[in-house]
């Protein structure tokens, strides 16, 4: 690529339409790799297999019938495969958590990154319904008889980051709620979480099962935009890129995830557009890797924790309510408290 | 010489709990009564944490049963032990340290489900209850200067207060103090005795365990002391202050 091409590349309406869905798709990947990781403290090395799950989920079942030599295709709409491919990435998290969660921390890490390579090699070995290496070189989308090309490729877009706006808005709500506050609590302080009535080991395996379902619906977003699928997506590079995302960016804050998934993606990029002449690729190549590591060591050297953080979160903006708010609740306590005829209370008073 | 049955609130029976060859709790069977505030006291190594640790589910006993209410609750979970009104506080209070004193309260009044966690805190309606309980909880104990403090800037008196204050918030039956005292500077601990009297006025039944005797011996009405993994002694604080055994093992030992 000359230095012409690459310039051309960044005023192409293609290449940005691409990258920004791809922000998207990552987005609500790290969003969600950050409630379970960030808020629940359960660090998922492995999310990358979910996403495999419900990719291949999604794509199995939406396929024509005969296009593919494998032996189940019963080519489901769109709409089904989606919900076919939360399904099966919640059955998933289910079947994967119920051991892997019952292990500390550290093991947890390990258990999850080999079952994500668990599934690639699956994906490589059930060549009847997986077609194998070669995987599908095609897959279903929506409206692709509504739209051109270029016209389809804007809509998933904006379809990408509808799904991206519907994540943030889960996150925020798990993040003001008493659920989200359980799953900080737990992971902060385990006995204390338990002496508070949190029944923690259940709030694991409820979160790491949402988290699943969620990726599964995100899944074929994934699929939409790459418009493959085969076990090579599925490696853990994915995985370290929603990880340095997600530190990049602020763990366990709530904006993190996306501030941290759209700075890492634009970053490499436009570092994998410097042109550079032919006998320095191999260079360049092993530059990418060293670059991101750079990136990530300035910003936790000047921010440590990321560019947004989970004190700035959850600092005293969690308590603002209008006073109307707290002084209407204070008198319908106590008018309950009264009501129920609690004499010692009522004689405190 | 415990009575058996109508008026506890708490007993074990035979509690019996070894480390290895290390017997940390010896046949300790006691009856734990919600009109008066119980303390345990005893030297470094008793076994006092150790109880607690059994009766609210964080060790299992080799031996022995807990009721509580009637109802047995030897073996549960501390989760399903909190919720049936057992809580207790931390010897060391390390609390949730991302959070502020404010936001650790609002931890444990809320619905903690996936589910009916995210619906019943929708709107405000419930969040405001939790506040308006919060601020007169943190108001009660004179935290309310602390309230946007996070948790690990606190000091140590302080995070005794705020670990207290949390734990009010789960609204308990019966509230397990493990050295409340422990950190609180001196001259505040005749207020500290009268938020403990204020939290039994309450409704709430209490045990205290602490090293402070004249702050235990002042604010308990019955007094358990430990040695060595058994109870060797109980009675009202002027049998325990007079008896020759509790000051041999106890105070010989710590003054
Ligand atoms: N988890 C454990 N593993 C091994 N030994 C333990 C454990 N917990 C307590 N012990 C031992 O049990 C004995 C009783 O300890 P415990 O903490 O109950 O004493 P305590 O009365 O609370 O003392 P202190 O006043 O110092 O808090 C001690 O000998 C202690 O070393
Ligand atoms: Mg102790």
């Amino acid at each position: 690529m000359s230095t012409l091409a690459a310039i051309s590349a960044l005023g192409s309406p293609t290449f940005w339409v691409s990258l920004l869905t791809l922000i998207g798709i990552y987005a609500s990947v790290t969003m969600l790799l950050n409630v379970e990781s960030g808020w629940g403290g359960m660090w998922d090395l492995g999310i990358v297999g979910l996403l495999a799950i419900g990719s291949y989920t999604y794509t199995i079942v939406t396929n024509p019938p005969g296009e593919f030599e494998v032996s189940y295709a019963p080519g489901w709409p769109v709409w089904a495969g989606i919900l076919a491919a939360m399904l099966m990435t919640g059955i998933v998290a289910f079947l994967v958590g119920l051991p892997a969660l019952r292990a500390r921390r550290e093991y947890f890490l390990i258990i999850t990154f080999a079952f994500a390579e668990v599934f690639r090699q699956l994906a490589i070995n059930l060549g009847d319904l997986t077609h194998g290496t070669v995987g599908f070189n095609s897959v279903a989308r929506p409206f692709e008889s509504f739209f051109q090309r270029d016209a389809l490729r804007a809509v998933l877009l904006v379809v990408t980051w509808g799904a991206a706006l519907l994540v943030y808005a889960l996150t925020r709500r798990i993040s003001r709620s008493g659920y989200g506050r359980a799953l900080r609590a737990m992971r902060d302080n385990e006995p204390a979480a338990l002496s508070l009535g949190i029944r923690v080991s259940r709030l694991r395996l409820q979160t790491f099962v949402l988290v699943g379902v969620a990726i599964g619906g995100i899944a074929p977003l994934y699929m939409w935009w790459l418009r493959y699928a085969n076990p090579n997506v599925f490696k853990a590079q994915f995985t370290f890129t929603a990880w340095t995302a997600l530190v990049l960016g602020g763990i366990a804050s709530r904006f993190g995830p996306v501030l941290g998934v759209a700075v890492l993606l634009l970053f490499t990029e436009l570092v994998e557009l410097i042109d550079v002449p032919p006998e320095l690729r191999n260079v360049h190549v092993a530059v990418h890797p060293l670059a991101i590591g750079l990136l990530l060591v300035l910003v936790l050297r000047f921010r440590p924790e990321g560019l947004l953080s989970e004190r700035r979160t959850f600092g005293e903006r969690a308590r603002r309510q209008t006073s109307l708010d707290v002084a209407m609740a204070a008198v319908a306590s106590r008018l309950r408290r009264l009501g129920r005829g609690d004499a010692v209370q009522a004689e405190a008073l | 010489m415990t009575t058996n049955g109508s008026g506890a609130l708490l007993s074990t029976h035979g509690l019996y709990k070894a480390f290895g060859g290390n017997v940390a709790v010896h046949d300790v069977s006691l009856d734990l009564y919600p009109d008066r505030i119980t303390a345990l006291i005893g030297p470094n190594g008793a076994g006092k944490t150790t109880l607690f640790n059994i009766i609210t589910g964080y060790e299992r006993a080799d031996a022995g049963n807990i009721t509580f209410d009637g109802q047995p609750v030897t073996g549960m979970a501390p989760w399903e032990i909190s919720r049936r009104g057992v809580v207790r506080t931390f010897q060391t209070p390390v609390g949730f340290p991302t959070m502020t004193v404010w936001e650790s309260l609002q931890v444990a009044g809320a619905s903690h489900n996936v589910l009916t966690g995210m619906m019943t805190n929708r709107g405000r309606r419930e969040t405001a209850e939790l506040s308006a309980r919060a601020d007169e909880t943190l108001e009660n104990l004179g935290l309310d200067q602390l309230i946007d403090t996070p948790v690990d800037e606190l000091a140590a008196g302080d995070r005794k207060l705020a670990e207290l204050a949390r734990q009010l918030m789960a609204q308990p039956r019966l509230l397990l103090l493990d050295e409340p005292a422990a950190g609180v500077n001196p001259g505040a601990i005749s207020r500290l005795s009268e938020l403990i009297r204020d939290v039994h006025r309450s409704g709430i039944a209490l045990m205290i365990i602490d090293h402070n005797l004249s702050f235990v011996l002042d604010v308990a009405d019955y007094v358990h002391t430990m040695a060595n993994g058994r109870i060797i002694a109980e009675g009202t604080p002027e049998e325990i202050a007079a008896n020759p055994l509790v000051r041999q093992v106890y105070m010989g030992a710590d003054t």
